[in-house]
């Protein structure tokens, strides 16, 4: 029971809770959470030619073709005429507008010099004339600029205080969504202090000059009701009309995403856990002039057109044909993208408008062209344009931008001489997922490129130097001589190389030599050995053949004896010859011993 | 929209040419209104006896007269002859203003010079 009222009472409050109206202006809705509160007036203030009057015109056209919201324009200075002329440019056709109703402009013009003041009055004129205009098109929507102007025109302020205070009340009776715009004053936001009658929302325009260049800014003062970003915001006013930067995202909360895009270098990729850097993330290429820093980011873009993605890169230093140029030198060609579409460039001097114009027109472009990758060589460039905090300001404020789009972006940095190579120079480098760090290494007189992974967030990757070639094939990466001397790179690398293979190649004639000794020794032993056993079987052959004649002699021996024997009338005599002996000495021993 | 209206007791056409006509805007039947629009008529009827037309317009039945004429000020008092226009506010409760606005001031002088060309 308790919680249904609960639910009930929550879904009165949220119907309750503020509604707003689309303004239209790029950025505003968002700073604004959805618009300029509905049914109420907006005062908008600034100094001259800070953007008054087109910020309202914008609002009206907007809300006029955009969200079916006709509205009325009471213009106290400029003439229809002047008004249609001044915003054409900006590709508002308001004769059009008016033609189909969906716009009524009132030209409200007092002359003080011509007019006296004979007693008492009200400007129910006014009134009057808005809710003609209101009626005619059927208005959602109402301008005012500047009321202002009704002070240099009415001798009593006092009346003119009242009927302000009674104009802010009709307005929001007819519950109409009004700009009130108001010349700023020195102490206050408007020179007749405006504010006063307006509790909404107050929006102020700033334009501003530091280092000679002007930035425009755009602050909500207040916004009764409603949660709004509090900073000061960028904005622009260019051929497409006013563009509001949320230039920090207000949540820290972008999707992220689990693809990985190549680098274009199969040598890097493999470096970052094989795959290359996440889509989404940022890198950061820093190194220190005539690193490769471009390169590395061509081939960024040159893997990224050939998957068919998107392609914005912010030259801030190179004119695009230069670079298309210089990189065709190493083989990566970026004018057949430019031509199909996939890639453009976005060539400025940093000098050329405050960072926060840069940052607004980067937006701008990224808008239009819905790009997968963004590069911008070099960031370092910006220091000319503004504080080192700024610039880290506004690169913090690029980088959530991309972020919450889900662009990938290679950011290009040059490192002093002096510094420290691993400080960037304008302290970005913790904002970046992938930091690639380049640098130069001297030896042996010469200098050669290495390439190291500084950093990558979220993935397995390698720690190791690589030397970094640029050849007419590309980039590539080579593994670089660690040694006890030291990493090694160029030509320093390749003596060791040769040496390394001098010296392995002295080692495999060694052991060649020596496993030929061995197999002539072999031969040499064996040759030996069958020579013995040669000399072996010759002297066996001639021992035996001696045996066999010592035993031919033997029985031939014995066949004479026998035949002799047989000649003398054979065996008159007992024993055998070879049996009968002299007489045995160790009979005369036994003999002794006997004696004893 | 609605025409202007003379009121009964004006004189449509003088003697010495021209009538000076004579436009007040009001808003609604307020006493202010009725205010300016004595004040007009006593001091055409002092200046210009028989020689003047006022025309009272009623922004509030006729919103498109203010934004055609250019009325902000209420009442407003715009005369449309003899030209130039001449246009004052107020509840012409200043009259010495109010005359030396219209050139109703110096009456004979002007009325010298109105009638010379």
């Amino acid at each position: 029971m308790s919680t249904t009222e609960t639910i009930t009472e929550k879904a009165s409050l949220a119907a309750r809770a503020l509604q707003k109206a689309a303004s239209g202006i790029r950025g505003l809705d968002d700073i604004t959470g959805g618009g300029l509160p509905k049914g109420r007036p907006t005062l908008v203030c600034g100094g001259p030619g800070s953007g008054k009057t087109l910020f309202g015109m914008e609002f009206l056209v907007r809300g006029a073709s955009e969200y079916g919201e006709p509205g009325v324009f009471a213009a106290f200075e400029e003439t229809p005429e002047e008004l249609a002329t001044n915003v054409a440019s900006l590709g508002f056709d308001l004769n059009e507008l008016c033609a189909q109703k969906k716009l009524f402009l009132d030209h409200i013009r007092i002359e003080r010099s011509e007019i006296e003041e004979t007693g008492e009055y009200d400007l129910e004129g006014l009134f009057v004339r808005l809710g003609y205009g209101i009626q005619e098109v059927g208005a959602k929507r109402v301008v005012l600029d500047t009321l202002e102007a009704l002070f240099a025109a009415f001798r009593n302020e006092g009346i003119l205080r009242a009927e302000l205070r009674r104009l802010f009340r009709w307005l929001k009776d007819r519950g109409v969504t009004a700009v009130i715009t108001g010349e700023r004053g020195t102490e206050t936001l408007t020179r007749h202090g405006l504010e006063e009658y307006v509790s909404d929302c107050v929006i102020l325009l700033d334009n501003r000059v530091e280092n000679q260049i002007t930035t425009r800014r755009l602050r909500i003062v207040k916004y009764r009701g409603s949660t709004h970003g509090t900073n000061e915001y960028p904005f622009l006013i260019d051929e497409g009309g006013f563009s509001v930067l949320p230039v920090t995202a207000l949540r820290l909360e972008h999707a992220v995403s689990r693809e990985r895009v190549s680098t274009g270098i199969p040598r890097l990729d493999a470096m970052l856990g094989g795959q290359g850097v996440y889509r989404g993330s940022t890198v950061l290429v820093s190194g220190t002039a005539g690193t490769g820093k471009t390169s590395i980011a061509a081939s960024f873009v040159n893997a990224a057109c050939r998957r068919g993605d998107r392609c914005l890169y912010a030259a801030y230093e190179e004119s695009p044909n230069q670079i298309q140029r210089n990189m065709e030198s190493i083989g990566i060609h970026l004018r057949p993208w430019v031509e199909k579409g996939l890639l453009r460039f976005h060539a400025a001097r940093p000098t050329l408008y405050g960072l926060e114009t840069h940052l607004a027109t980067l937006h701008k472009r990224v808008a239009e062209l819905q790009p997968r990758l963004v590069v911008v060589d070099p960031v370092t460039n910006f220091i000319t344009a503004g504080s080192e905090s700024e610039v880290r300001a506004m690169l913090t404020r690029l980088i959530d931008f991309l972020k919450t789009e889900g662009i990938t972006g290679v950011f290009t940095s040059l490192t002093g001489g002096g510094g420290a190579i691993e400080a960037t120079e304008v302290g970005v480098s913790s904002l970046m997922d992938t930091w690639l760090l380049l640098r130069m290494v001297e030896s042996s007189g010469e200098r050669n490129r290495v390439l190291y992974v500084l950093k990558s967030r979220g993935m397995e990757h390698s720690h190791q130097m690589r030397e970094f070639r640029l050849s007419e094939r590309g980039v590539e990466l080579t593994d670089v001589y660690v040694g006890p001397a030291g990493v090694l790179t160029g030509s320093a690398r390749l003596a060791q190389e040769a040496k390394e293979r001098a010296e392995a190649l002295l080692r495999d004639q060694e052991t060649a030599r020596k496993q030929r000794e061995l197999e002539r020794q072999r031969a040499a032993l064996r040759a030996q050995i069958t020579a013995l056993q040669a000399e072996f079987e010759a002297r066996e052959e001639e021992m035996r053949r001696a045996i066999d004649q010592e035993q031919l002699r033997e029985s031939v021996l014995r066949a004479d004896r026998a035949a002799m024997s047989g000649a003398r009338g054979a065996n008159r005599e007992g024993p055998p010859p070879e049996s009968g002996g002299s007489p045995v000495p160790g009979g005369g021993a036994d003999v002794r011993a006997e004696t004893i | 929209m609605s025409e202007p209206k003379p009121s009964d007791d004006e004189a449509t056409a003088g003697e010495e040419g021209e009538p000076w006509v004579l436009r007040i805007y009001v808003s609604d039947d307020t006493p202010r209104a009725k205010l300016a629009v004595a004040n007009l008529r006593r001091l055409c009827e002092e200046h210009l006896p028989g020689r003047f037309r006022i025309e009272v317009i009623d922004i509030e039945t006729d919103p498109g007269a203010a934004f055609r004429d250019g009325i902000v000020a209420i009442p407003t008092v715009s005369r449309r002859n003899p030209l130039p226009v001449r246009t004052l506010i107020g509840t012409l409760t200043d009259t010495a203003r109010a005359l030396d606005q219209l050139d109703l001031a110096e009456r004979p002088e002007t009325a010298v010079k109105g009638e010379d060309h």
